[in-house]
């Protein structure tokens, strides 16, 4: 029998961010998830998961920090002000749609603190002024118990392929 | 009269693990325990013991804190959203399955205390995702 679960960094964490952003940005800012940048368009936000940390286990339950980093690229042919000034804008109004959404309503997620910030980072995308952002997320996922079930004498039940045989607890 | 001891790294540890996963993912996920990357298809996993610490030994069981790393591998070759949710949703799949099958043991105690997610041109187009792991364990 196959366990129930879900996709809980794309679905809990990932989709939920890019919607907001989505939302609010109405496609002048096109946002997608990878781990490597994307010429995409004149700019850009690429959203992708770093790392995930164990904030505290219960019985029936864990409670993890989804730490979220985007990349926001804006082309420039060359470094001036106004490209910079439309950069700054734009993170600033990210760092603010994170800031009155952090809370996911029916999603129990919300986020674990304000964003870091880093201007002006190095990329391979030529001619392209990179900001990036990273976000700490945290999310409760409840899972399932089982237990073994134990015959009269002290054995498990075992299946004949070798699985476990699991009962509900 | 050799003194009788059980392999625990390797019945108690590294097995239980391999039997949970087997039971949820079938031949879809094979685990190696291995010391070296060495690949082995589209999705497979490595699991390697780093230390174990002692719990206490003045009882007549022995408990310990066994630390292991279990490093999953998918390979992506499309890059796009939907490999993308695939690579998570298996990475889910796996940690629930730490959670839910393998703690069925009541001496079986399994904690991720984190996972890290990488994608490097020296894994040949996998999404790599380590899992670093506590199993406390008595035997």
């Amino acid at each position: 029998m196959a366990i129930s679960y879900n996709n809980i960094t794309y679905d809990k964490i990932m989709i939920p961010l890019r919607d907001k952003l989505r939302t609010e940005f109405k496609g002048a800012l096109p946002v997608y998830f990878d781990s490597k940048d994307k010429e995409v368009g004149n700019k850009s936000l690429r959203i992708y998961p770093n790392s995930q940390t164990l904030q505290d286990k219960r019985t029936k339950s864990y409670i993890n920090s989804y730490e979220i980093e985007m990349n926001y690229v804006i082309n420039t042919y060359r470094s001036n002000e106004k490209a910079l000034d439309e950069m700054y804008k734009d993170v600033t109004r990210i760092e603010t749609i994170l800031h009155q959404n952090s809370n996911g309503g029916s999603i129990p997620y919300f986020y674990a603190g304000m964003p870091t910030i880093e201007h002006n980072i190095d990329t391979d995308i030529p001619n392209a002024m990179v900001s990036k952002i990273t976000v700490p997320v945290l999310y409760e996922e409840v899972h399932e118990r089982f237990v073994r079930f134990v015959t009269s004498n002290d054995n498990f039940f075992v299946t004949s392929s070798g699985s476990f045989y699991i009962v509900r607890n | 009269m050799a003194t009788a001891s059980t392999n625990a790294w390797k019945v108690n540890v590294e097995e239980t693990i391999q039997s949970g996963m087997k039971s949820e993912f079938f031949s879809s996920l094979p685990v190696f325990r291995s010391r070296d990357f060495q690949q082995r298809g589209n999705q497979f996993a490595i699991l390697r013991g780093n230390s174990s610490d002692p719990q206490n030994t003045m009882y007549s069981l022995v408990a310990n804190s066994y630390n292991l790393s279990f490093e999953f591998f998918m390979s992506d070759l499309k890059r796009n959203d939907i490999s993308i949710k695939k690579f998570f949703n298996q990475v889910s799949r796996v940690e629930e399955t730490f959670y839910s099958l393998l703690e069925i043991d009541p001496l079986f105690n399994i904690t991720i205390n984190s996972i890290d997610y990488e994608d490097d041109e020296e894994f040949k187009g996998y999404r790599k995702a380590t899992f670093d792991l506590t199993v406390r364990n008595v035997r």
